[in-house]
């Protein structure tokens, strides 16, 4: 006789609800239920055939499966909210790791791909404990394995060695396969929560605020290409979105792994294997990716192509008309004959220099050679640097500079040695105080003196150590217009003969990395910046020291 | 012969995987199996092979899939050994038959 399973049977329907009362999460219990009824119904037909009447049969099948209590009691071991609390661990790193991944805590050149890697760190932790939740959430993690290789790949070796001119194309690559990895986790987790979701779950929109996330902060590296600031409003309303995405996320949390709800169905324990694998990927992440770039930069052979060839480039007349030009401008006679043409050359597009102006405007017809001081901020004992600035040279109107704390200026007299925010500024020559003597700030453009490397929306140089060369401060341009291309081959340009003009950006940080006596400067990553900024490093120039300069008036 | 339930409780999870190492099965076919295969040596409390499946698939040892059952469009679940489960079920029998051995050794010892 066959079963009615539309009728049902209330000896079985006693029996199943027995036996579910321990299992967490309707899905799970309606499964159980499903697969539980089914096999009664086998023994219960089985037995009628037997020639048992229709409660005989019923009652022998429930007899067969044995104590509900039991079963119970085991299906609530295998479905318990014993394991809440590893998935609150869970999810609590994927928050966190979101969050330094998102957010670059800034506190030191170099801490943009630590945060990075902790970041990851926490990802990778977290998708070790749930990638087993369902096939989509696998999916993502093998996508972010894939990533993390990726990155450890670009950062160590790529960037370094043969694809350099390709970085904006390797980083596009991080970008996508990390916006995938995550739409497919977050649809992966959605689908998770729908096992869970009751009435009155809170309901997460993870997808849709990683989409809005992921278009504000394209938007806002599109306009912050131009080198303006108008990028950074959009990347302000980005982290709003990703505040709201955590807060979806933390609804996750609250459905996979509230005491109240129904608990996960899968073990999130790792094994050997897993521990491995984990601690190698961590080992990677944690040391190879700010370390081993360092390494690889390091080792690289340096190219053998010096920066300056400008005196082939160059006629004599030329070159005589920029050093009339610079004479003009009031270059001391004594720094002008010092400069070779080579070097003279890199002045050729200076046509503003920027005065002090009683009523804050600059203006060119007003053109007079003062020895400015910048004050970079304080050392460790107290002392401050004054750095003069004979030259402060616009090669190209129109930019904007942001400058920081980290350049303050001396009042000279009843003057102020300013720089007008709305128009460009560049520093091209630049004379330093040092132990009562003025020195000559010679730019080290030599690329086998250095390497640069970027990373995390960070540029780093690096003095080579074999080149005993020691930085005396660093600058770094918010944008590189190339004399004659303007805005186009920007990447290539990358690596090839800089034009002397760049403008400041966040420059206490080189300033911090020089105080911790080191050879390393990051450009930290201003949202706005972080595209296309280049560094420039500065050393002292050994012979070129100016003591007869008129000190500062008002020191 | 009747095995006692503390025996047989800590073989359960090896037998499963023993009869779905060759095909995929749901529930009450895998009892039947056992059944069969052990010439009704085990017989086990059906309702407790269900917990047992879940804890192998949460493990990953298994994979499960609803289809249909042949009459009335009802489900069934069926169940398939991984790769996971396939190399757990060699460690197992290994650790049985060194079991085994060992438990001879100790009896043979006895008689003697």
């Amino acid at each position: 006789m066959k079963f009615d399973y539309e009728k049902g049977n209330p000896v079985f329907d006693e029996f199943l609800k027995e036996v579910c009362k321990k299992i967490r999460g309707r899905k799970h219990r309606d499964e159980v239920r499903e697969e539980l009824l089914d096999h009664l119904a086998e023994n219960f037909e089985r037995n009628t055939a037997l020639g048992m009447s229709e409660e005989d049969a019923a009652a022998a099948a429930v007899k067969r499966m044995g104590d509900s209590t039991e079963i119970a009691e085991q299906f609530g071991e295998v479905y318990s909210c014993s394991l809440c609390s590893q998935t609150k661990k869970s999810i609590d790193s994927l928050f966190f790791g979101l969050l330094f991944t998102i957010i670059h805590f800034e506190l030191f050149p170099g801490a943009g791909i630590i945060s990075t890697a902790i970041g990851s760190l926490l990802i990778l932790r977290c998708f070790f404990r749930i990638h087993k939740y369902n096939k989509t959430v696998n999916t993502a993690f093998k996508l972010y394995l894939a990533l993390c290789g990726w990155r450890i790949a670009a950062e160590c070796i790529s960037y370094n060695f043969i694809f350099e001119d390709m970085k904006l194309y390797i980083m596009l690559i991080s970008q996508t396969l990390s916006f995938i990895a995550f739409a497919v986790l977050f649809s992966g987790l959605k689908k998770k929560c729908s096992e869970y979701e009751t009435d009155t779950s809170p309901k997460p929109h993870l997808l849709r605020w990683w989409l809005i996330y992921s278009v504000l902060m394209t938007l806002g590296a599109l306009f912050s290409d131009e080198g303006n600031s108008d990028g950074a409003v959009w990347i302000y309303i980005a982290l709003i979105a990703a505040i709201v995405l955590f807060r979806n996320i933390f609804k996750v949390r609250a459905i996979l792994a509230s005491e109240d709800s129904p608990s996960v169905s899968v073990r999130q324990d790792m094994k050997a294997k897993e521990k491995a694998l984990f601690a190698l990927t961590a080992a990677l992440l944690i040391v190879l990716l700010p370390l081993a770039s360092q390494f690889f930069s390091s080792v690289r052979q340096p190219a053998a192509e010096p920066y300056i060839k400008a005196d082939s480039e160059y006629s004599a007349d030329e070159v005589t008309a920029v050093r009339e030009r610079c004479k003009e401008l009031g270059l001391p006679e004594k720094v002008l004959n010092d400069l070779p043409d080579s070097e003279i050359m890199l002045y050729k597009d200076a046509f503003f220099i920027y005065n002090d102006s009683e009523n804050g405007t600059v203006s060119d017809e007003n053109i007079k050679i003062d020895a400015y001081v910048i004050r970079l901020g304080e050392d460790e004992n107290g002392r401050r640097d004054r750095i003069r600035i004979l030259y402060c040279v616009d090669s190209f109107d129109g930019q904007r500079v942001h400058f920081r704390d980290g350049f303050f200026f001396y009042p000279q007299g009843d003057k102020l040695c300013y720089f007008n925010k709305t128009g460009a500024n560049a520093l091209n020559l630049i004379l330093t105080e040092k132990n009562g003597s003025t020195y000559r700030c010679k730019p080290i453009f030599d690329k086998a003196d250095y390497s640069l490397y970027s990373s995390g929306g960070c540029e780093f140089a690096f003095l080579r150590a074999s080149q005993n060369r020691r930085a005396y401060f660093a600058v770094t341009s918010a944008l590189i217009y190339p004399r004659d291309t303007l805005m186009n081959d920007m990447p290539l340009y990358y690596h090839k003969k800089v034009p002397f003009c760049l403008n400041f950006s966040n420059s206490l940080e080189y300033y911090e990395a020089r105080i911790g006596d080191t050879s390393m400067f990051g450009s930290v990553s201003d949202p706005t910046y972080s595209r296309s900024s280049l560094i420039f490093l500065f050393e002292l120039h050994p012979e070129l020291v100016y003591d007869d300069l008129p000190a500062e008036q008002n020191e | 012969m009747k095995i006692s339930k503390e025996l047989a409780k800590g073989s359960t999870a090896l037998l499963v995987l023993g009869v779905l190492s060759k095909e995929e099965m749901y529930g009450y076919q895998i009892i039947k199996q056992v059944e069969l295969k052990s010439e009704n040596v085990f017989q086990m409390n059906e309702g407790t092979l269900y917990p047992i499946l879940h804890a192998l698939e949460q493990e990953g040892y298994l994979t499960s899939a609803w289809r249909e059952a042949e009459e009335g469009g009802r489900r069934r679940k069926y169940y398939k050994i991984t790769a996971d489960g396939s190399l757990e079920l060699k460690s197992q029998r290994k650790q049985w038959k060194e079991y085994e051995t060992a438990v001879n050794r100790v009896l043979n010892s006895a008689e003697a």
